[in-house]
């Protein structure tokens, strides 16, 4: 029998301008060791297939977490087609894709994907939507997988087809099939897995009264059952992604992250080495297509294309937070930016994912924390270290030489083309140690599979350093920092927090 | 005479050890000391086209125990282009690879884009395939950026033809093969940092290639390539024109075989006394899911690999065979690029292991016994192919 997780609240912040929280999850690893201690607020590393997107193993343990060892995000739709393969394996998920140090959290979506077709979630099913199309998934079959996977956490199926314009009797169903799968699964077995309890956003904006009955429900009927909860919903898989231009010019707001990014980044056929690469972009994009509503699913995200820009409904988050329980983990999924991962932290959301991350690697986003780390250097260990990097001219103060404001850069911009610079100055990852960024914007260029390598250890390890600088900042404005003698208040240092993670 | 005392020259960039040679066939291990450091032979040689071996960090490779790897001097030329690399201080800094390399004249590439391609005695013209602009490689010009590249070796270009090809285009293309060398010694500008391989040419023909390898030794370059096979011409013509080959070329320069990779032409030819080898095939064959073997390929996007969960090769040190089961591997081939890395790691191991395999048997004068066994297990019921057998047969190794 697995150990299960617990979860401890170190404090409650006691600032008056925000509810975030510091706590500490322990959770026992699938290989049965010392149980693993994470403190919140986390991230959950975001997986495809089971593994952490571009990096094997040993890449992933020498480069990324050398010591860390935190969640991996494991999602039942793309990995739905190897599902007998792991009941067959009988280890686990983990151990399957090569990570057997590594807890997982399963959940049966992936949040890196943007938004689930409409329609689709009859009888006593959902729909997923993985690489060969739609599969109906019931409470027993998930219960199956997860008794395959052996996660130490999943979440509950929802009935998740419900936004704003969603009408009230569409609403009725989705709280009432959402609440009949919590039922089935607590009634079954548990697996030896904690239960992370669905609450979706879309609920709250169509009928508040009827989505706080909801959440009651849960907590009224369940609460025993329930470790943990996850505030999901179609609204929130979209995140802001800001990108400078090659002339200085930023990008406007509203520009939204897609996954699939042959669609962002168009139909550039790059020489042939690079067949392989389309034809898996096209493999992923038609993770929605493969199925007979094609053109709807295209319509739909067109349609979220150009009316939804990345507002999250940060009020709608708040009054959701209000009503969970505070000795509970709270998550929110999907590809958040730095930005907005604090906002949601000053709400008192405890876990994320970094699906964010993902998606940048493949677009060539680089997050570069300079300014978070000039003003945070205890956030975590500053350590700068170029003396390997080839390319001898090491720019101006290695800073970035150009006006980019906010915290990521693309690193496909001519503007790097000649950089012979590390990602950040500021950080001793890897590709950092090793690279320039001059090199990079050729790996990009050509379309090498190197490029994303490199950008998923760098925007990994700055994800980290982001995270452990919010809970830095999150522990001074609850007053519990040892740490006396530091100058600013915890206003201040929030601000500052605020200012550098800013999307430009 | 003039050939003799030229051949006398050391190299200053170049050493070439003989440690051990097999007393039956033309094997024979080397140490060949480089600017970047000491390379053992027979070596296979990974191909990095783009400046990057295809998703793996250089610590990555240099843990695999590559020691020289290949640079793609038409496509770095395209993309960045030059005068980055230059700006960088060479193709190592550019791509923080501390090691040897290697760079090709760009030549191979003109016979892959020939409809682009016009080869006049002055060079070769072609379309960018990037931009459409109108390129003229000259040898003068091919040497230039490869000498702005900073490779520890660097070819000449050459008038590669199809190897199928016959008729008097061979001849031509080996005559001003040797013509073109000529123009490439005299612009070369770093002899003392960077060694000019000639290649020899001549196509099927034997005449062609003897007469090729004959005039090409009387220029005393550190080394030699033999060029223009491995291109869709029968095996039966293929190890004959190596044998061929490497009868003339001497003894105490390395023999370099252009773009072969299959385990089965790297034991044979290396019978036959080459000593370096590059192909694409090992990373090109990983990202279509295949894994190489000491028992052949296997495809792990195969059915049969669902539910196996052993590793690739169970002997294998790679990471990918410590790590991952066949069925994992199987569940994420070709449209998780993490398959790709996992098989371009096992596969460079493959070739490493097979190389070291060579050189460790010709070291303990055992490889004709290599030979034999390796040969087996790779066709367990001896239905040999023909032309491994008399290749084999011809260096006085008859299979078991």
């Amino acid at each position: 029998m697995r150990r299960m997780s617990n979860f401890v609240l170190d404090s409650l912040a006691t600032s008056s301008s925000s509810s975030s929280r510091l706590g500490r999850w322990t959770v026992s690893s699938s290989g049965g060791e010392t149980p693993l201690s994470v403190p919140t607020p986390a991230f959950l590393v975001h997986t495809l297939g089971g593994s952490v997107p571009h990096l094997t193993a040993d890449v992933l343990l020498q480069h990324v977490f050398p010591e860390q060892r935190p969640p991996l995000l494991v999602s039942i739709d793309n990995c739905a087609t190897f599902v007998d393969s792991v009941a067959q394996f009988g280890s686990g998920i983990a151990k399957f894709a090569g990570l057997p140090q590594f807890p997982v959290f399963l959940s049966p979506h992936n949040p890196g994907k943007k938004v689930l077709p409409s329609g689709y979630n009859i009888g006593e099913s959902v729909a997923l939507w993985g690489r060969r199309g739609k599969t109906a998934l019931t409470v027993a079959e998930h219960q199956r997988i997860v008794a395959a996977f052996k996660p130490q956490f999943f979440q509950t199926l929802s009935d998740y087809d419900i936004s704003s314009t969603s009408g009230l009797k569409r609403m009725k169903k989705s709280t009432t099939r959402t609440l009949e799968f919590l039922d089935k699964t607590t009634s079954g077995s548990s697996n030896g897995a904690d239960l992370f309890a669905t609450v979706e956003l879309g609920w709250f904006k169509v009928d508040g009264e009827e989505a706080n009955k909801t959440v009651k429900a849960m907590l009224t009927n369940k609460l025993d059952a329930i470790k943990g909860f996850i505030i999901s919903g179609q609204g929130l898989t979209c995140a802001e992604v800001y990108l400078s231009g090659s002339s200085g010019r930023m990008i406007p707001e509203g520009v939204t992250l897609s996954l699939s990014p042959n669609k962002t980044e168009g139909q550039k056929k790059g020489p042939m080495n690079n067949k392989k690469r389309t034809q898996m972009d096209t493999e992923k994009k038609s993770s929605l297509n493969s199925t007979p509503v094609e053109d709807k699913a295209d319509e739909d995200d067109k349609s979220t294309d150009s009316t939804k820009t990345s507002d999250l409904d940060y009020a709608a988050i708040s009054e959701v937070v209000a009503l969970l329980p505070a000795h509970l983990p709270r998550y929110v999924p999907g590809p958040l930016s730095p930005y907005e991962i604090l906002e949601l932290v000053l709400l008192g959301v405890d876990l994320f994912d970094s699906s964010w991350v993902t998606a940048s690697a493949d677009l060539g986003h680089v997050l570069v924390l300079d300014e978070l780390t000039k003003y945070f250097p205890d956030g975590h260990e500053v350590k700068i270290n170029n003396e390997s990097l080839p390319g001898g001219k090491n720019g101006d103060e290695g800073t970035n030489s150009s006006n980019e404001t906010g915290c990521t850069i693309s690193i496909k911009d001519k503007k790097y083309f000649s950089d012979f610079t590390p990602l950040s100055s500021s950080c001793s990852c890897y590709t950092c140690r090793k690279h320039t960024k001059s090199y990079l914007n050729h790996l990009y260029a050509t379309e090498e599979l190197l490029g994303p390598v490199l950008v998923m250890i760098h925007n990994l390890t700055s994800f980290n350093t982001m995270m452990a600088t919010i809970r830095h900042v999150v522990k001074k404005d609850a007053g519990v920092s040892s740490q006396t003698e530091s100058s600013t208040s915890s206003q201040e240092s929030l601000d500052r927090l605020k200012q550098c993670l800013k999307p430009c | 005479m003039l050939h003799g005392l030229r051949m006398a020259k050391s190299s200053p960039a170049l050493q070439f050890k003989v440690l051990a040679e097999c007393p039956v066939t033309k094997a024979r291990t080397s140490l060949m000391t480089l600017p970047h450091g000491t390379v053992e032979t027979p070596v296979f040689m990974p191909v990095g086209t783009q400046g990057t071996l295809k998703g793996l960090l250089p610590e990555q490779l240099e843990q695999l125990g590559c020691h020289i790897m290949l640079g793609n001097t038409y496509h770095l030329g395209n993309r960045p282009g030059i005068e980055l690399i230059k700006e960088a201080g060479g193709l190592h800094n550019f791509m923080n690879w501390n090691r040897s390399l290697l760079t090709d004249s760009g030549g191979f590439q003109m016979v892959s884009l020939l409809e682009l391609a016009e080869i006049t005695e002055d060079g070769v013209k072609f379309k960018s395939p990037y931009d459409g602009s109108e390129c003229m490689m000259t040898p003068e010009h091919s040497i230039q950026i490869q000498n702005t590249l900073g490779a520890d070796i660097i070819m000449q270009l050459d008038d590669v033809v199809s190897s199928t090809t016959t008729g008097p285009r061979v001849e031509e293309a080996m005559h001003r093969t040797i013509r073109w060398l000529d123009r490439c010694i005299a612009a070369h500008q770093n002899p003392e940092k960077q060694n000019l391989f000639p290649i020899v040419q001549g196509g099927l023909n034997p005449e062609l290639r003897k007469a090729c390898a004959k005039e090409l030794i009387k220029r005393d370059t550190p080394g030699f390539a033999i060029g223009g096979l491995s291109g869709g011409e029968s095996k039966d013509d293929f190890w004959k024109m190596v044998h061929i080959s490497t009868d003339i070329l001497p003894n105490h320069k390395p023999r370099y075989l252009m773009g072969v990779g299959f385990a089965e032409d790297l034991v044979v030819c290396s019978a036959l006394g080459c000593d370096m080898y590059d192909c694409v095939f090992p990373t090109r064959t990983a990202r279509f899911g295949s894994a190489l073997t000491f028992t052949g390929q296997v495809n792990l996007k195969h059915q049969k690999f669902k539910n196996d969960f052993t590793p690739v090769d169970p002997e294998c040190p790679c990471s990918t065979c410590k790590t991952y089961t066949k069925a994992y591997i199987h569940a994420i081939a070709t449209h998780e690029t993490m398959a790709c890395h996992l098989l371009t790691v096992h596969n460079i191991t493959f070739q490493m292991r097979l190389m070291k395999r060579i050189r460790e048997s010709i070291k303990e004068a055992t490889f004709v016994e290599f030979v034999r066994n390796f040969m087996f297990g790779l066709y367990p019921s001896k239905n040999y192919p023909k032309w491994s057998q008399d290749a084999l047969n011809a260096v006085g190794i008859s299979l078991l």
